[in-house]
């Protein structure tokens, strides 16, 4: 049963506005509204900027592509790239796949923090910055579903849509991937 | 941790995400790769109409193609008369399959390739038939054909309810229109996304069309549960377990080692494996390449052409690339072509850069020399099982000596390394302990649950998990001096396993590579199985 979205954010909002019809300008208002988000899942998936930086570029080619089967609801719009996003990264980890190692801790290290660094604060951002470590290293299944749970704020019906699998499987690896991370988070939080 | 996890969003976009020049970056290359992308045009024509327009040009193309190809093979007038002098057939390795035993059903027109509709008019396809009936819509699988490199599953859709199927053009993998998934032997392994297919109308409310789907790890038997909740816009349930067997055609399937490397732009090509089954000729190789992996792949990439027993253009085509630490891609590349019906003393191929093809490289793979391979070992090479020969597995061992008690029987693996034969062993894993032992120091690793066949064991550790980092331990190493010289352990674990891998780098033509001992529970026979994985870690971390 595909869930219905009922509540329009300011996004979906501005984004109904200003459609103005025309294939590559509505792909282009998505973009500007819905881009960074798609990067931003698509980072989770892969932990590689480049890559992402790709795939959100293909996503957004694959919108335009079947921009007229979507049917022009807008309150779907996030829901429906998100779900491209998600087999745009499995593809990659199907056919096309990157043997890498990366360790989570290189990723956030190559990402400067804007934070003043104040004695009082290094604490919690150590607990923020292990905790961040941690969900990007666990196994992609479980790293997904507490990404789109978290992350994305989607309900339990929803990422069973979004991925194919039915609501207990995801009920059960947002259970695992919880206890994962709090097995792994232990001493440190 | 609960509280901390609640706030991810937050605590990712200030540590990760915190960029707005990133993101207005982001937003430029999305723009920028849309303006270029051409809009695709809607049908305007009837769908009968349209299939035959669409495939009448794309006969013209491929004809004329064909006549091209062969025409500039008459420019080297001597390589063509030596090219047809090498088509015989192998005697002892001919393929043969008797049409009048199957029946098959696969819609014509409606293949993805010559070379499933060569297996439909063949007749060696798997005559399944099974219909499932729900709020007034038929869902019929018509045909099976699996092979292993091709899987594939004829289907039709008929309405005899009142409401109508969407008018549509009709896909079974749209996401907005048809709600299914797809699992094998009901472990949750979503074949989603490795599919393709094609599909016609009938009369507005009866479609068909075939299903092909790439399998990870291709068994000999196996079950595909087909789960549907929605065709063409109408809700229901159609759900269907197709029992699927390469059993029709295994023995019209030949594999060959050859084991041909030839050298090109500064790296070598490797030829690993060449099979032939009744609907393809498959190609694994495997080649060096200077660059990043986005240099490499893409437009980039290579791609190849057969050029004997038969001039094709290319096939399906699939890639794995495995970076380097020396600024180095290992491009891992499965082609297929379609079959010739008999198996040649030889294969010609041509390599080229898919990007402007200005660089071309011909060679030729033996055939005759290497022989149809019975004698085989599983071996479990980048977390995918492959047969190979037993004799490629001479001087695996490297490790010296390891003692392992068994039910209270030491084992002694020596230099050379102890192979088995473990085919029947490897069908039945048993939860054993597993203990480190050598002299006064002992480590007794957790008492892990194996369960099933190699199916689920390869299920455990799907290749997409093995992306995750995991750390080299070289201090637990250290226990054991029979592993002195070895460059540390890491520990993977999985859903069910815990496995442990024993490295070494060393360097070999200039290359660095990291070799891998793969160390698992022992089988109910008491044989201990080692695998070797000549691989690499690309950014291994030693602690």
């Amino acid at each position: 049963m595909r869930p219905v979205i009922k509540e329009l954010n300011m996004e979906d909002a501005v984004a109904k506005e200003r459609l103005s019809g025309d294939t590559k300008d509505d792909v282009g208002i998505l973009a500007e509204i819905y881009g960074y988000e798609v990067y931003k899942l698509a980072f989770f998936y892969l932990k590689d900027k480049g890559m992402a930086e790709d795939v959100t570029q293909e996503v957004f080619v694959k919108c335009l592509e079947k921009l007229d089967q979507f049917n022009g609801d807008i309150v779907q719009a996030k829901f429906w790239l998100l779900k491209i996003t998600t087999n745009k990264c499995n593809d990659i980890f199907r056919s096309l796949r990157y043997k890498y190692t990366l360790l989570a801790g290189n990723i956030i290290d190559s990402f400067q923090s804007r934070e003043p660094l104040q004695e009082n604060y290094l604490i919690k951002k150590y607990e923020e910055d292990e905790l961040l470590r941690k969900v990007l290293k666990l196994p992609l299944k479980y790293r997904e579903i507490i990404t789109l749970f978290y992350y994305q704020d989607l309900k339990i019906e929803e990422i069973s849509d979004l991925l194919g699998i039915n609501q207990n499987t995801v009920k059960s690896r947002l259970l695992r991937g919880k206890a994962k991370l709090k097995h792994s988070l232990k001493g440190v939080l | 941790m609960e509280d901390n996890v609640k706030h991810l969003r937050e605590i990712a976009d200030r540590i990760l995400f915190n960029d707005p020049y990133h993101e207005k970056e982001i937003i430029n290359q999305i723009n920028q790769r849309v303006r270029i992308s051409p809009i695709k045009s809607k049908r305007k024509w009837p769908q009968v109409i349209q299939y035959l327009v669409n495939g009448s040009i794309l006969a013209i193309f491929v004809l004329a193609f064909s006549i091209i190809i062969i025409n500039k093979l008459d420019i080297f007038g001597d390589e063509q008369s030596s090219l047809k002098k090498n088509t015989a057939s192998v005697d002892d390795a001919t393929i043969h399959y008797d049409p009048a035993t199957f029946k098959g059903k696969i819609y014509t027109g409606l293949s993805s390739d010559y070379g499933k509709e060569r297996a439909r008019k063949d007749g060696i396809t798997q005559d399944f038939q099974k219909t499932v009936t729900s709020n007034n819509v038929q869902f019929k699988i018509e045909d099976v054909y699996y092979d292993g490199p091709s899987f594939s599953i004829a289907y039709r859709v008929i309405n005899q309810g009142s409401e109508k199927l969407k008018e549509h053009s009709f896909d079974l993998q749209e996401f907005n229109r048809n709600k299914f998934s797809i699992t094998l032997n009901h472990t949750e392994r979503n074949l989603g996304y490795g599919m393709s297919g094609q599909e016609k109308k009938i009369s507005p409310e009866e479609y068909q069309g075939v299903l092909h789907i790439s399998l990870e790890h291709p068994d000999k038997k196996f079950t595909i549960n087909l789960s549907v909740t929605s065709l063409m816009g109408i809700k229901g349930e159609w759900n269907l377990d197709i029992p699927v067997s390469n059993d029709k055609v295994k023995n019209s399937i030949a594999m060959f080692y050859p084991n041909y490397k030839t050298t090109w732009q500064d790296g070598e090509i490797t030829v690993n494996k060449v099979m032939f089954t009744p609907s393809a000729i498959v190609i694994e190789l495997n080649k060096m390449v200077k660059g990043k992996i986005e240099d490499v792949m893409g437009a980039n990439s290579i791609q190849y052409s057969l050029l004997t027993p038969t001039p094709e253009a290319d096939g399906g085509f699939s890639s794995q690339a495995v970076p380097l630490n020396d600024g180095k891609v290992l491009l891992e590349d499965i082609v297929h072509f379609s079959p010739k019906g008999t198996i040649p003393k030889e294969l010609t191929l041509r390599a080229y850069n898919s990007k402007d093809g200005s660089e071309v490289h011909r060679f030729t793979i033996p055939l005759q020399d290497t022989k149809r391979i019975d004698n085989e070992l599983a071996v479990e090479v980048d977390g995918k099982t492959e047969m190979i020969p037993a004799k490629t597995l001479n001087n695996v061992g490297i490790v010296k000596e390891i003692k392992i008690p068994v039910d209270g029987t030491v084992r002694n693996i020596d230099e050379n390394g102890t192979i088995h034969k473990t085919a029947s062993g490897m069908k039945n894993l048993e939860a054993q302990p597993f203990i480190f032992e050598t002299g006064s120091s002992k480590m007794s690793i957790k008492e892990r649950q194996m369960v099933g066949t190699i199916p689920h064991y390869l299920d455990d550790f799907k290749p997409s998990e093995q992306n995750n980092a995991v750390p080299v331990d070289k201090v637990e190493l250290e226990k054991y001096p029979q592993l002195k010289g070895y460059d540390g352990m890491v520990q993977v674990e999985g859903k069910y396993l815990t496995e442990y891998y024993i490295i070494k780098s060393f360097e070999k033509d200039g290359h660095k590579k990291i070799r891998e001992i793969k160390i698992q529970s022992p089988t109910s026979s008491g044989e201990i199985f080692l695998l070797k994985m000549i691989g690499s870690l690309s950014t291994a971390k030693f602690n």
